[in-house]
C-alpha cells in the first residue's frame, strides 16, 4: 500500500519552510501597498511611481541584455571545452573544476578591481567604458555554475559512444556536436543559463564599483530615497526574474519532451 | 561492394599494457571473420583500429590496398556495431536510422524510403517515431 497523506512530520517541515519563503514576501507586499501620504494601506501608488520612472525600463533591459550575453558567450565557450575534457582530457577535468571555484573564493571586489587593470588602456572604448565590460566579469562569475551544470549533463550521457557512432556514420566534428551532443545536453545547458540568468539579474557589487547603472544598482539608488516604491521594486524585479526564468525553461523544454518518452519506453 | 582489408604489424600499447604486439591480418572481399580470445586480449583494439577510433604505434590498415591508418574515423565509410548502447537519446527510432543517411546528404524522399524499409526489415515499423 502506498501512503495516500504525507506524514504530520513532513507537513510540519513543509510548513515551516513554506512559511520562510513567503513571509518576507507578504511583508513586502503588505508595505509595498501602503500610501505614501498617509501611510495607511492600500494603494497602488509605488507601483505607479517605479513603472513611470524611465530609469526601471532602461536598467532593466540593460540588465537583461547584459544576462543574455553572458549566457551566450558562457555557452559557446564551455559546451565545446566541458566536451573536449570529457572526451579526450578526462584528467585535466578536476584542474578545470578547482578553477571553477575560484570565483567563489575571489572576492567580487578583487576581481573588479584586477579587471579594470588588466582591461584598463589598452581595450577599445566600446568595451572598457560602456556596460559590455561587465559581461567580461560576469562570464567568469557564471564559470561555475555552467561549469558545473554542464559536467554533470556530461557524465550522465555516454559521450564516448555517441561520438564514436556519429563518427562512423560519417559525421563530422561539427554535425557530431550540433546534431548529437548538444541535443543531449541541453537540459544540463539550460539549468546553467537560467543559474547564470539569475546571478547578472542580481549582481550588485561589482556593477556598482565599476560605476555601471545596472537594475540591481538602480535597486539599491530606491531602496535609499524612497521606502514605499523600494518595496514594490523588489517584489517587481522578483517577479520579473522569475517570469525570464519560467519563459527559458518554457522555450528549452518544447522540443525535449520526446526524449524523456523515449527514456521511459526504451 | 565487397572491400579487402589489411592490417600490417599492427602495434599497440597503453602504457605498459601490449594490446597488439604486430599483428597481420588479410581479409578477402565478402570474407567473414571472428576474432576470438579472452577479455583484454586486443579484439575490440583491433576493432577501433580498424574504424579509426584509435591510432595505432606503428603498422598499418589499408582497405582495397589504400592506407587508411590515418583517415578519420568519419571519412572511412565504415559500419562498426557497439558493444554497449549507442543510439542517439535525443532522436526518435526512425531519426536514429536516419541519421547515417542524413549525414551522407540523401534526399529526404530517398531517405524515408530506406528508413521505411530498413525498420519494416527488423519488425519495428510500428515503433519508428518512439
Amino acid at each position: 500500500m502506498r501512503r495516500r497523506f504525507i506524514a504530520p512530520s513532513s507537513l510540519v517541515w513543509l510548513v515551516l519552510a513554506a512559511a520562510y519563503f513567503l513571509i518576507p514576501l507578504v511583508a513586502t507586499l503588505l508595505f509595498s501597498l501602503r500610501d505614501s501620504q498617509t501611510g495607511t494601506c492600500c494603494s497602488l501608488g509605488a507601483y505607479g511611481t517605479i513603472f513611470d520612472d524611465p530609469q526601471f525600463a532602461k536598467t532593466l533591459w540593460l540588465s537583461f541584455k547584459l544576462a543574455v550575453e553572458t549566457v551566450v558567450i558562457s555557452l559557446v565557450l564551455f559546451v565545446p571545452t566541458v566536451y573536449w575534457v570529457h572526451l579526450k582530457l578526462p584528467r585535466l577535468r578536476p584542474v578545470i573544476a578547482s578553477l571553477a571555484l575560484l570565483p567563489f573564493v575571489v572576492p567580487p571586489i578583487v576581481l573588479v578591481v584586477g579587471m579594470l587593470d588588466v582591461y584598463g588602456g589598452w581595450s577599445p572604448g566600446w568595451f572598457y567604458s560602456t556596460p559590455q565590460f561587465l559581461v567580461a566579469a560576469y562570464v567568469v562569475l557564471a564559470f561555475p555554475y555552467v561549469f558545473f551544470a554542464l559536467d554533470a549533463g556530461f557524465r550522465a550521457i555516454d559521450v564516448h559512444t555517441l561520438t564514436e557512432a556519429s563518427q562512423s556514420l560519417g559525421a563530422s566534428w561539427r554535425t557530431t556536436l550540433g546534431r548529437v551532443i548538444i541535443p543531449n545536453v541541453r537540459t544540463a545547458a539550460l539549468s546553467g543559463a537560467l543559474l547564470t540568468l539569475a546571478i547578472v539579474m542580481g549582481e550588485f557589487t561589482i556593477a556598482s564599483l565599476a560605476a555601471f547603472h545596472t537594475f540591481p544598482t538602480y535597486i539599491q539608488y530606491v531602496n535609499q530615497t524612497q521606502a514605499y516604491p523600494a518595496a514594490a521594486l523588489t517584489l517587481i524585479s522578483f517577479g520579473i526574474t522569475w517570469f525570464a526564468m519560467l519563459g527559458i525553461l518554457v522555450a528549452g523544454r518544447r522540443p525535449g519532451g520526446r526524449q524523456m518518452a523515449m527514456r521511459g519506453g526504451g | 561492394m565487397a572491400a579487402t582489408v589489411e592490417l600490417r604489424e599492427l602495434r599497440r600499447t597503453f602504457g605498459d599494457v601490449p594490446a597488439l604486439q604486430g599483428i597481420d591480418v588479410s581479409l578477402a572481399g565478402g570474407e567473414f571473420l571472428s576474432l576470438l580470445g579472452p577479455s583484454g586480449c586486443g579484439k575490440t583494439t583491433a576493432l577501433r583500429l580498424v574504424a579509426g577510433f584509435d591510432r595505432p604505434d606503428s603498422g598499418r590498415v589499408l582497405v582495397d590496398g589504400k592506407d587508411i591508418t590515418s583517415v578519420r574515423p568519419s571519412r572511412r565509410d565504415m559500419g562498426m556495431v557497439f558493444q554497449a548502447y549507442s543510439l542517439f537519446p535525443n532522436m526518435t527510432a526512425a531519426q536514429n536510422v536516419e541519421f547515417g543517411l542524413r549525414i551522407r546528404k540523401l534526399a529526404r524522399a530517398a531517405r524515408a524510403k530506406r528508413v521505411r524499409e530498413l525498420l519494416e526489415s527488423v519488425g519495428l515499423e510500428q515503433a519508428g517515431k518512439r
